[in-house]
């Protein structure tokens, strides 16, 4: 399959500052890549970077194969965070405008525009003026204005803030229909939940730095945290006597139980005592991994260092 | 080109269907029309030609009425301004009409006795009677003293008892010719080759123009070219302040290089551009036509449709320039201005050009690419007209500028659009066209 994006060393300087400071990342063709990362540390400069509308200081930037991005423009759809449109342009002149700048064929124009308003729910406003519509229209439009050229990779900036659960639905099943066509999607989001539901692969970046990245589990299991969950009859004194167990949380039959063993060995020590009716071994969510590589802690540590 | 192209056609569309344009294309005549109309009636009475003085005349001689008419009618020929102009009328006798002292009703303001011996051969001073209002004798004696003495001065001349020879010398003519000096030793040096000896063809393109046609086209066409340029490149400010404070910039530059993208906007505002200066030059050249009979002169119009196209991308991209480097349109007022306020310098300095076409301004200020296109427009329009060497010299000049305009604007096109939020200082902007 390859790689549809690769990043190598890449820093981006404005004046003194580094937004972006020696990042590498690939992302293989068709997969779905999230980019998370607290405010400012780096991910719109660089999407930037990979679109040619911020050159790097340093470091090297292949987008589709092709190291020269101004080849490869009409091959890579974009949604900015910041949104806007042409006011006063109606939403097929606006589509048909941003579709033929990306080498749309201007023969199909009109059948494809009218497919994709249908598939979001925005078949009867072709011909209103773009002042005239809703957030969540204009949102959407926006989202139909990256796809309309077809592009083989999708770079989107936020394209689920503002939108209400059931827009965030449909572009949900709008983007795992575009995964299964097999184009590669490049999403930045501070939305955990959808991060860990739509994305193949995750990158963290913070302060510049690539920090984190691999599929969902490989981060859950590299940033483990100890902990199973079981319920049991077993009272917290007995479990506090198994191997390994430093801690007990919770009330009731199910207890969280902290460890510093291997939870194979637990759970046979408690098997041999109790009945037991359940057991999990507690996966940390990427809010949990983002709070403590980005949470105030981290910050300090960094800002100590 | 094909990307550039696409925005060229949103961006004329654009351009074109806005109230403004449509406004902008109409209002430009119609201020022409009103503004003469205006200037003359509102000219201030003392211009107007007072109405004319009316003499009646008691001609007792019966032969120098006549010789009075045709100095009238001489004198009302020559008539200009604030001239006043004379009208005669023969009567019998005084009694035949009273002079109108109070200046009122269709009488004469003054009447005019030749005596029966004003025509004899006689050396005595012939005595003419005025009977009327002071104001009219004043301005009319004169005139009339001239009229009857150079009467009885050719009359005289004409006698038996003048010799030929003596008539002749009598009236002999002073006439007047002029040939152009050639310049001194000492001014050989400061005075420039004549450069049209370089460019036969097109000097004589220009030549055959003529100085008439060249004054009733030429000033027209600077004027129009003035028009159509700002009517055209405004725009082009609020359409890419736009861009950026609605963040549309950030979509178009990722599907179009900067350059791409100013090329498009100004292909775009140049047709816009076209429509007006096509509208405008068309009525010209058909009034032309229609009533004077000319041929549309087809030099001028090349030179003025190179210009058009230089002053477009010129203006064109310092307004988008102005247009990506500020926030909002009251931070913009600090370019703004300074930029309007250098538009507007042929229309500031146009009084003294127009006195003095051929003078150090007039030639500075048309090889100064802000004003050339109006300027050497202008000049075209006076004899002598311009070398050749000024007019290719010009033309160089402003596209040099225009094309580093236009370079500079797809710098900082490509960085502020994407800087939102905030207006860049002069500083900033000549950093961003360093490292753009």
């Amino acid at each position: 399959m390859g790689e549809a994006v690769r990043l190598d060393e890449v820093t981006v300087a404005f004046g003194g500052h580094r937004a972006v400071d020696r990042l590498s990342l690939a992302v293989p063709r068709g997969a779905v890549q999230g980019v998370i990362g607290p405010n400012g540390s780096g991910k719109t400069t660089t999407m930037r970077v990979l679109l040619d509308l911020v050159r790097p200081r340093a470091g090297r930037v292949a987008v589709l194969g092709e190291t020269n991005l101004a080849r490869i423009r009409d091959r890579v759809g974009y949604l900015p965070e910041e949104r806007g449109l042409y006011r006063r342009m109606t939403v097929r002149e606006t589509l048909a405008y941003l579709a033929r700048l990306k080498g749309a064929p201007a023969s199909s124009l009109r059948a494809r525009i009218d497919t994709w308003l249908a598939r979001v729910q925005l078949a009867g406003h072709a011909e209103q003026r773009v002042d005239t519509l809703s957030k969540g229209m204009a949102q959407k439009l926006q989202l139909v204005a990256a796809l309309i050229a077809e592009p083989e990779l999708l770079i989107l900036d936020e394209p689920l803030s503002g939108l209400d659960p059931v827009n965030v639905e449909l572009v949900a099943a709008l983007l795992a229909e575009l995964r299964a066509q097999g184009r590669t999607i490049l999403l930045s989001t501070h939305d955990m939940t959808a991060a860990e539901r739509l994305c193949d692969r995750i990158a963290m970046i913070f302060r510049g730095r690539l920090v984190l990245e691999g599929t969902l589990d490989e981060i859950q299991a590299r940033y483990a945290l100890g902990r199973v969950r079981v319920e049991t009859d077993a009272p917290t004194s007995l479990l506090l006597e198994l191997p390994g167990v430093t801690a007990v949380h919770g009330e009731g039959r199910r207890r969280d139980v902290a460890l510093d063993g291997a939870p194979e060995a637990f759970l046979a020590a408690l098997v041999a005592r109790a009945p037991v009716r359940h057991f999990e071994i507690v996966r940390p969510s990427l809010h949990d991994v983002f709070v403590r590589i980005a949470g105030p802690d981290a910050q300090e540590a960094t800002a100590d260092a | 080109m094909r990307r550039a192209l696409v925005v060229a056609g949103v961006e004329f569309r654009a351009l074109t269907r806005t109230r403004s344009f449509l406004l902008g294309l109409l209002l430009p005549p119609v201020i022409a029309l009103l503004g003469g109309l205006t200037a003359t009636l509102a000219r201030p009475a003392e211009n107007r030609p007072p109405p004319p003085l009316r003499l009646a005349v008691v001609d007792h001689t019966g032969s120098l009425f006549p010789a009075l008419e045709l100095a009238a009618a001489r004198h009302n020929e020559s008539a200009k301004g604030a001239a006043q102009r004379i009208e005669l009328e023969h009567i019998a006798s005084l009694g035949e009409a009273s002079a109108d002292a109070g200046g009122t009703g269709a009488a004469p303001d003054l009447l005019v006795e030749i005596p029966a011996d004003a025509a004899a051969a006689s050396a005595e001073p012939v005595r003419l009677r005025l009977v009327g209002r002071d104001v009219a004798r004043g301005a009319v004696t004169d005139w009339l003293q001239r009229s009857l003495q150079e009467e009885l001065r050719t009359r005289a001349l004409r006698s038996p008892g003048v010799s030929a020879e003596l008539r002749a010398r009598l009236e002999r003519r002073v006439l007047t010719e002029f040939e152009a000096s050639a310049p001194a030793p000492g001014e050989a040096r400061a005075v420039a080759p004549d450069p049209d000896s370089a460019h036969p063809a097109l000097r004589a393109r220009i030549d055959r123009l003529g100085a008439y046609r060249r004054s009733v086209v030429a000033w027209p066409l600077a004027v129009i070219l003035f028009f159509a340029v700002g009517l055209a490149v405004l725009p082009l400010f609020q359409a890419t302040l736009e861009e950026k404070t609605s963040r549309v910039g950030e979509i178009l530059l990722s599907s179009a290089s900067p350059l791409q993208l100013m090329l498009g906007k100004l292909l775009g505002s140049l047709g816009a551009c076209g429509i007006a200066a096509v509208l405008y030059a068309g009525v010209l050249f058909a009034l032309l036509i229609l009533t004077l009979g000319e041929a549309v002169p087809l030099g001028l119009l090349l030179l003025f449709g190179a210009y058009l196209v230089l002053a477009v991308l010129l203006w064109g991209s310092i307004y988008l320039t102005i247009g990506a480097a500020c926030a909002d349109l009251k931070d913009s007022q600090n370019l703004m201005v300074p930029a309007t306020l250098l538009q507007l310098l042929p229309v500031m300095v146009i009084g003294p050009v127009m006195e003095q076409p051929t003078g150090t301004f007039a030639r500075v200020l048309s090889l100064l690419p802000f004003s050339a296109p109006q300027m050497m427009l202008l000049r075209l329009g006076y004899d002598p007209a311009p070398p050749m060497l000024e007019i290719a010299l010009s033309l160089v000049l402003l596209a040099l500028t225009a094309l580093a305009a236009v370079a500079v604007a797809a710098r900082v096109l490509r960085v502020g659009l994407l800087a939102h939020g905030r207006t860049a200082s002069l500083r900033e902007i000549a950093r961003w066209v360093r490292t753009g």
